[in-house]
């Protein structure tokens, strides 16, 4: 984002990539089927989610280049080695965050406010969603703000089984089931296409028709003739000069091990909320002997992940329904936004900070693991009660995801690994990480809801909902919203980087990832990067012309 | 992120690995396979356009493959225009699964092939059949039989048919009046 922007206001920019480059129009898997793919394309070590996952050289594990987490935590740590990062996948949630979201620390005590508010972030939340299209509607949700009119694609109708959990979750429970807002275009947006309605949207997109960087903003920022990539590039440190300015950044190149270093006139760090931590702790110098911006001991302080839990069932209703195309964009149609804002606010629930719920299921191209899932469930038999069986459970597993807010804790942090190293010789990142009682009562009231509605409407419960919440809730780092490293602040003891995203402590070095978070809201973060990104791109370019950055 | 992955079993697996030892643990990911481990996977940036064929090493033998075919068309003979297994192509899917060197088909290795030598085993016997349908639902002939419709190009995405809202509809008015 920060290198289209940048290019726009008509200066030169070198991109480096760890990763290596990628071209969704020419490798994405559109229409593969899983008996292309090796054993059927099931989740392996290799492709951990599913052979197809359009995610080269990296998951959870990157060979060569480990991480550790301390005694007594869990946390993981995806990352992707490709152009394009992990734009290349993701859910394509795009929620605005609210007025709220801003100011939680003024409203209810806990975590951090930001240093700017809503109405700031609002226009660039309009550009971004103007420029990268994002379908949704207005819908007057509390706390979830609408855009202007004119900005949103028209949403898709609900899949039958969003129809289906929208029905019983409005009119039995007061739940609102609301069209989502989604990076994926419904009609032509410039000179890309519309959806095919088709292909599995984590296997990325060959045609452009939803928001991979790739596609959406690393061509435009070629044809301006100002953007250099260079790929396999692993910056690991931003040298300074006297002055406490950055001077450029060091790399290495993956492929050989061979040090370089590029001089520039300002630095964009947007690794990834924990790599550009790690890159600013390595970054140590006379001026800065624990690491640039890190003063105050506060860089890789802070990390916050989304908390999680699912609730899986077997819903009878959506049994044997006749044969029909459900694809639709093949991710979200519809989620349910935080609907108890009073409530809350009147102190009625015990806990802080809202959640959303996020619906998975429906009639996909058969995967798999989805396969093994409804097999599993079949009742005993041979030959064409065999079939029956599956054809009746087909598109009759839904799971829901029950998605909150973490306030940031002491205990949740990454550091250098005073041991450790990766196969470049350099210290790797180690975790600590604990939830909050803030997200245990938030996930624990999330999964009594689900299992409520889905006993409501006769459902086969598949999940066991007998475990502490603290053991069936997701592992730190596993819902891949890690954010808060280097947040945002007005004053530099409250955090390293200032509200512009420019490190409080060196002039020219901008941040341009989740690690700017102060808060992470219910909201799923990339719509918020970008936004961010965009607008400290504006000021890093102003800054530049006027000779002050 | 998709909650479809709390479905896979190797995420257990590899969570059990992290949790032997104590202290300090280096994230080491599932060590089944990898350079110099002798049992290569097919890595981290495959091809996916063009799926190549796993190149691990079958292990089947001639008995057991030809015991798993009448096991698998026992369970799933031929009926009218599907195929059975064995013609849908489920044992070489099984000489690829167990065979391969990663830590759920490394599980199923040591579970289901005692049973294909002859150990009965309830456990190992339901592994079998699960992955059995899972591998024919998910071949050509399974997709258009379970119902699913798509995996080609649409202009819009059409409305709901009306029989799906109806059946919707009626199974909605058939809910028993809500506890409160």
């Amino acid at each position: 984002m920060a290198a289209h922007a940048l290019t726009s206001a008509g200066l030169r920019v070198l991109m480096l990539e760890t990763g290596r480059d990628y071209d969704p129009a020419t490798e994405t898997p559109m229409f593969q089927l899983p008996a292309d793919a090796p054993l059927r394309g099931a989740a392996t070590p290799d492709k951990e989610f599913g052979f197809y996952d359009a995610t080269a050289g990296g998951g959870w594990d990157v060979p060569g280049e480990p991480y550790t987490v301390a005694e007594g935590s869990q946390f993981r740590w995806w990352r992707a080695r490709m152009l394009g990062g992990r734009t290349n996948h993701w859910g394509r949630m795009t929620l605005r965050f609210g007025p709220d979201d801003f100011r939680g620390r003024s409203l209810d005590g806990l975590g951090a406010d930001w240093p700017l508010d809503y109405a700031e972030l609002a226009p660039w939340y309009d550009r971004v969603e103007r420029l990268i299209g994002v379908f949704g509607a207005a819908e007057g949700i509390a706390n979830s703000p609408d855009s202007p009119d004119g900005i949103l694609l028209p949403p898709p109708r609900p899949r039958a089984f969003e129809h289906w959990m929208g029905m019983v979750m409005g009119r039995r429970h007061g739940i609102p089931v609301v069209p989502a807002h989604m990076a994926i275009l419904t009609r032509p947006h410039g000179d890309r296409p519309q959806c095919l309605f088709a292909t599995d949207c984590m296997r990325g997109c060959a045609i452009g028709a939803n928001f991979q960087s790739t596609t959406v903003l690393i061509p435009p920022a070629l044809t301006t003739g100002r953007l250099s990539i260079r790929t396999g590039m692993h910056v690991y440190a931003v040298p300074v000069d006297g002055s406490g300015r950055a001077t450029g950044v060091r790399c290495i190149d993956r492929a050989n091990g061979a040090v370089h270093e590029f001089k520039a006139r300002a630095v964009v760090l947007a690794a990834s909320s924990c790599e550009t931590a790690r890159i600013l702790l390595q970054s140590r110098s006379t001026a800065f002997p624990a690491g640039l911006g890190n003063d105050q001991g506060q860089v890789g302080h802070n990390l916050m992940d989304t908390p999680s839990v699912s609730v899986a069932a077997q819903v009878p209703q959506l049994e044997n329904l006749p044969p029909f195309a459900d694809e639709g964009v093949t991710l979200f149609h519809v989620y349910a936004p935080w609907w108890l804002t009073d409530e809350q606010r009147a102190g009625k629930l015990g806990f802080a900070r809202g959640c959303h719920i996020e619906f998975w299921g429906g009639r996909r191209l058969p995967e798999f693991d989805d396969m093994v899932a409804i097999a599993q469930l079949a009742r005993p038999g041979r030959g064409d009660a065999l079939h029956a069986e599956m054809q009746r459970l087909y598109g009759s597993l839904v799971y829901l995801s029950g998605r909150g807010e973490m306030i940031p804790n002491a205990g949740s942090r990454c550091e250098l690994d005073p041991d450790v190293k990766d196969r470049f010789g350099l210290p790797v990142l180690r975790f600590h990480w604990a939830w909050g009682a803030e997200e245990l009562a938030q996930m624990d009231f999330m999964r009594r809801t689900l299992a409520d509605v889905f006993r409501d409407m006769g459902a086969t419960i598949l999940t066991d909902l007998s475990q502490p919440i603290a053991q069936v809730m997701r592992p730190g780092g596993h819902v891949i919203h890690e954010a808060g490293t280097v947040r945002m602040a007005a004053r530099p003891n409250d955090g390293p980087v200032d509200r512009w995203g420019r490190l409080h402590a060196s002039a020219n070095v901008y941040v341009a990832d989740a690690g700017l978070f102060p808060s992470m809201p219910c909201k799923n973060p990339t719509l918020t990067i970008m936004a961010l990104a965009w607008r400290g791109a504006h000021h890093l370019a102003e800054s530049l012309k006027r000779g002050d950055a | 992120m998709p909650d479809r992955r709390t479905l896979l079993g190797w995420t257990a697996a590899v969570a059990g690995m992290l949790g032997v030892g104590s202290g300090l643990r280096a994230y080491l990911g599932t060590g089944a396979t990898g350079p110099g481990t002798g049992n290569a996977g097919y890595g981290k940036d495959p091809a996916l356009v063009e799926p190549q064929p796993s190149s691990w090493p079958r292990i089947l033998n001639d008995r057991q493959r030809d015991w798993l075919t009448s096991l698998l068309d026992s369970l799933l003979p031929r009926s009218g225009t599907l195929p059975s297994a064995s013609e849908a192509g489920l044992v070489a899917f099984f000489d690829e699964w167990l065979s391969a060197p990663y830590p759920d088909q490394l599980a199923d290795r040591a579970l289901i092939l005692p049973f294909l030598d002859g150990h009965a085993d309830p456990v190992a016997e339901n592994r079998l059949r699960t992955l059995a349908l899972a591998a024919w639902y998910t071949t050509p002939a399974g997709i258009t039989a379970i119902g699913f419709v798509g995996n080609e190009a649409q202009p819009d995405f059409a409305p709901l048919p009306i029989a799906v809202l109806d059946h919707l509809e009626r199974a909605f008015a058939l809910l028993p009046e809500k506890q409160p």
